[in-house]
């Protein structure tokens, strides 16, 4: 049964004043003055004429004013209609609230005005306060995604109207997406199971166009679904950053970056010169500027030098808006120092292309490289192992035995090892030398193919398949295609995999033996090619694709990438960190968020969410450890405040239009009928006293 | 000198040297301006008639009898003096307004016609011809014969100077005056007709037949022509107090305007086509106005068979 509800029922009371015309209609006729007459022949004979017809206009008259009246005592009222079926407004009402409590409900239109946030609590308290009753129950949840529990929520029907509004008051606004949709489904949770209530859920946003409106029904109960949308006075200015893009930039030079910072203008007004500035460990380091045409969005490149090798945690910022959450983007990178060859020649000799290294040399002597590149003979001369990154040994008969011992502690502690083949090595002392470190035992040199008339003259073979995902493959892989135009002649045939053995064959020849393996050690690789690095046994080193990709083989045997862009969260985003060690850690949170300790799981430290934007650091007892800092941004759908239509509103609930003063059009479904039925009453009115 | 009631003297000094004439033969006790079908004391010798029992022996013409033995009458064209009737309706209708700010403005009705009635009689009587009045209402009538010296205006006066009161009882008394009046005469009803047309209209037919010459004054009160009310009022007949109505006077108004133009199109339609001359007379005009206007319409009009 749907149901007229009243927001100042006090003026029903107005309905008293139906009484005025019939009073004075009664007292009229009392008070008639009495006039002797001498032609009341007349006046009979037309009162025997017209007295049915002046009886009703009289009742009709006396009808519509008393209508009129009561019309304007109605209106004074205020009545809304409530779709309610099988109640009443006379029941007592289960109301569930939902407080938009997201990033975008932090827009002000002026630096002091309150927040969208504000506005809508003291509406929602205003609502509370006026309309509640003392036999309704009230719950309170949160319009933000429910990804942190939220301790002012009242997620049980209460009757406590005070405890509600004293939770309201401690209530903060949140960093976090909105998730209407699923506020309501838990509305709809709590709701379920109340039988003889109106119940009812209102719900206090923006409705921006990220706000999800569109919720299933979880049960056929009549729930009724109120909007109450709270929104700037004129179309919202927004602009934010919507990502910053960090990567090296070898072309300008050794250490430089480029910061890509990338921003959206979320209103109609364009900006021309805004004022981008990049901070770096709390330093400035960069500002410029941008135009920023309306609901576009522009890019703004700053090239940085950072020669100091570290951890580099920064954001960048614009000026100010309405709604500042958005306008600062966290991220943070790990430069590293140069990473250091040593490239071991096992085969020199006087005519430079025909030397071991010939090729390998030139590949990785690239000034816009950032090796540092030692060539040194397989010779007792031979410098310490830890004292580089990378060390390839091509074609070795033999190394001094107490440099030789180094390098499986070398590799274990992170180093990486290139062996490529050739004709001195030879494969039972190498497996012997290299034992710990091969990725599988060597069994000796065959050619790819011979003639089949047996005269041993060597046939080449295409290299064949690569794994096509593993980092030295990855971006250059294109079909496959591209690494299989090498050809070789000559091969050192492996063994057989052993169960024991971690080797991984990342490259085969086309008729099947290993061409490239690897095996890690420790914190090291080992790779393994079973040809040589010169032409003696194969085109590889001429290949376009070689210098490319000889440089990632040796970029990844230096420990991946030359510098680590630090991972980037949203806020409230939950994740497991591998971070070193294992002791507990503490996080080190911006200013005003308290610190929490995480202690480690299985799948490593469990990361509760960021509540705010930042950059976040770890200690452990007391000092920052080594690893670079999680950044916490807010999803830029948030940014867009463009509202949701009304339609769009409609067709999921209730649009109850809120002003700034409070309700005081709440009842205006219902005002334009009353306006319309007095208009129509005093046109009647007027129809009556001339025509009838 | 004595003051007459009714009898405004400034009326009577405005009134026009012209006299008034019947515009049919009347029959006159006296010589006068009338021409009278009756053959009787003139010097104009018409014919002479055997004498039959009844005539008058001095009108015998003896000479004549000594001519021829045989009685013969003299008869002579007559012009006779004019026998006039006023009838006055002293109804209590005819006592509106009677509400004291009204009368301030304009007389009653019945003051009105009294006062008319004065002016037509001293009319008549300044012309020589007799005067009778009849005042009636259902009660009583006054009756005054009819007769010509000056002096009778006084005894009118005071007969008219009765309160006016009870029903009209117009057809009864034009009946009995239909009756009672042989002689042609010439007969002023001064009323509001506030009666039934039918009943009137036969009755003046009659009387027109038997060659009266009728002259109607219908007079009614600006109230009754215009009914300013407005808001509820409770009208009370001032015929028969207890019949009242309670009515929005505003709202009923031109069905009561339609009723009335009805009735006075009905006793116009009555008089016009009874050879009646009508005179339709609101209270606010002036008096004089009204006798100057009967005097010149009848010094105009054509002499009707």
């Amino acid at each position: 049964m749907n149901a007229i509800s009243f927001l100042q029922p006090v003026f029903l009371y107005g309905l008293l004043a139906i009484s005025i015309p019939i009073l004075i209609h009664l007292i009229s006729r009392r008070r008639a003055v009495r006039w002797p007459f001498a032609a009341m022949e007349f006046l009979l004979r037309s009162h025997r004429r017209v007295a049915r017809r002046l009886r009703l206009k009289q009742f009709l008259l006396l009808l519509l004013r008393c209508l009129l009246i009561a019309g304007l005592a109605l209106a004074f009222a205020k009545p809304f209609f409530q779709r309610a079926q099988g109640s009443s407004p006379a029941q007592p009402a289960a109301y569930v609230f939902i407080l938009d409590d997201s990033m975008s409900m932090r827009y002000r239109e002026a630096p002091n005005a309150p927040t969208l946030f504000d506005r809508a609590r003291s509406s929602m308290q205003r609502w509370i306060r006026r309309n509640a009753r003392g036999e309704d129950r009230l719950a309170l949840l949160r319009g933000a995604a429910v990804t942190q529990p939220q301790r002012n929520e009242q997620t049980e029907l209460t009757f406590d109207k005070n405890t509600l509004l004293n939770k309201l008051d401690a209530w903060r606004v949140t960093y976090e997406n909105s998730d209407l949709a699923a506020a309501i489904l838990r509305a709809q949770t709590i709701l379920q199971k109340q039988r003889g209530v109106r119940a009812q859920i209102l719900v206090f946003s923006d409705f921006t166009q990220h706000s999800q409106i569109t919720y299933p029904r979880l049960t056929d109960q009549d729930i009724l679904v109120r909007f109450f949308p709270i929104r700037p006075t004129r179309p919202a200015e927004n602009r934010a950053i919507l990502f910053v893009e960090v990567s090296p930039a070898p072309d300008i030079g050794q250490d430089a970056y480029q910061f890509d910072v990338v921003l959206r203008n979320f209103s109609a007004k364009p900006y021309s010169d805004l004022p981008v500035t990049l901070v770096l460990n709390e330093m400035p380091r960069a500002r410029g500027f941008v135009h920023l045409p309306p609901w576009g969005t522009a890019q703004k490149r700053f090239v940085v030098q950072l020669p100091q090798t570290g951890n580099y945690a920064g954001y960048a910022q614009i000026a100010a808006d309405g709604l500042d959450a958005d306008d600062r983007y966290f991220f943070s990178l790990r430069t590293r120092k140069r990473p250091s060859l040593l490239l071991v020649n096992g085969d020199p000799r006087p005519i430079s292309y025909l030397d071991e290294i010939f090729y390998l040399t030139n590949a990785l002597r690239d000034d816009q490289l950032p090796f540092r590149v030692e060539i040194k003979q397989a010779t007792a001369d031979l410098p310490p192992a830890n004292k580089f990154d990378v060390i390839a040994l091509s074609n070795i008969e033999q190394l001094p035995t107490a440099w030789q011992e180094q390098l499986p502690a070398y590799v274990a502690r992170g180093g990486g090892l290139f062996l490529s083949m050739g004709n001195q090595v030879r494969p039972e002392a190498f497996n012997v030398a290299f034992a710990d470190l091969l990725p599988r035992q060597l069994r000796g040199v065959a050619f790819a193919a011979q003639r089949p008339d047996g005269t041993g003259v060597a046939l080449s073979r295409f290299f064949g398949e690569v794994q096509a995902n593993h980092p030295i493959f990855q971006r250059m892989y294109r079909d496959g295609i591209l690494f299989q135009s090498a050809r070789a002649t000559k091969l050192m045939l492996v063994e057989t995999r052993r169960a024991q053995e971690s080797g991984e064959i990342l490259w085969r020849f086309s008729h099947g033996p290993p061409a490239l393996l690897e095996r890690k050690v420790g914190q090291g690789r080992v790779l393994l090619l079973t040809t040589t690095i010169d032409r003696d046994w194969t085109d590889l080193p001429i290949r376009p694709f070689f210098q490319p990709w000889i440089q990632r083989v040796f970029t990844y045997l230096a420990g991946g990438a030359r510098f680590h862009r630090g991972r980037t969260l949203r806020v409230a985003q939950k994740t497991h960190l591998q971070l070193p060690g294992q002791e507990p850690l503490r996080i080190l949170p911006p200013k005003g968020v308290p610190s929490v300790l995480l202690r480690p799981e299985e799948r490593g430290f469990p990361f509760p969410g960021a509540p705010q934007p930042g950059n976040y650091h770890f200690e452990r007892q007391g000092k920052q450890i080594d690893s670079l800092p999680l950044s916490a941004n807010i999803d830029p759908a948030e940014s867009d405040l463009r509202p949701l239509s009304d339609q769009e509103m409609q067709k999921s609930g209730q649009l109850t239009q809120t002003s700034r003063a409070g309700f005081s059009s709440q009842s205006e479904r219902l005002w334009p009928f009353l306006l319309f039925a007095l208009l129509l009453f005093f046109f009647l009115e007027a129809i009556a006293l001339r025509f009838l | 000198m004595r003051r007459i009631p009714f009898l405004d003297p400034q009326v009577l000094t405005k009134l026009p040297p012209i006299a008034l004439k019947a515009l049919r033969d009347v029959e006159g006790a006296l010589a006068g301006l009338h021409q009278s079908p009756h053959h009787g004391q003139s010097i104009e010798f018409t014919e002479h008639k055997e004498y039959s029992p009844g005539d008058e022996i001095r009108h015998i013409d003896w000479k004549l009898f000594a001519k021829s033995d045989r009685y013969y009458v003299k008869q002579f064209e007559d012009e006779t003096n004019l026998r006039g009737y006023i009838l006055l309706d002293a109804s209590a209708s005819m006592n509106y307004p009677q509400h004291p700010k009204d009368r301030e403005q304009r007389p009653t009705k019945y003051h009105y016609a009294a006062s008319l009635a004065l002016a037509i009689a001293y009319l008549l009587l300044r012309q020589r011809d007799a005067i009778g009045l009849l005042a009636f209402n259902s009660k009583q009538q006054h009756y005054l014969p009819p007769k010509s010296q000056p002096s009778y205006l006084l005894p009118l006066a005071q007969a008219i100077d009765q309160p006016a009161q009870e029903t009209t009882a117009l057809p009864e008394n034009l009946r009995r005056l239909a009756e009672t009046t042989r002689r042609r005469s010439l007969l002023f009803l001064i009323s509001d007709f506030f009666s039934d047309p039918d009943q009137i209209e036969s009755l003046l037919k009659q009387l027109v037949h038997r060659g009266h010459d009728i002259v109607l004054f219908h007079l009614l009160d600006p109230d009754e022509v215009e009914f300013p009310f407005r808001d509820q009022t409770l009208f009370e007949d001032l015929e028969s107090p207890t019949t009242r109505l309670q009515i929005d006077a505003q709202a009923i108004r031109p069905y009561y305007l339609q009723e009335l133009q009805q009735f006075l199109d009905r006793i116009e339609h009555i008089a016009k086509h009874s050879g009646i001359t009508y005179h339709r007379i609101r209270t606010d005009t002036p008096m004089i106005q009204v006798v100057r206007d009967m005097i010149l319409r009848r010094a105009r009009a054509k002499k009707r068979p």
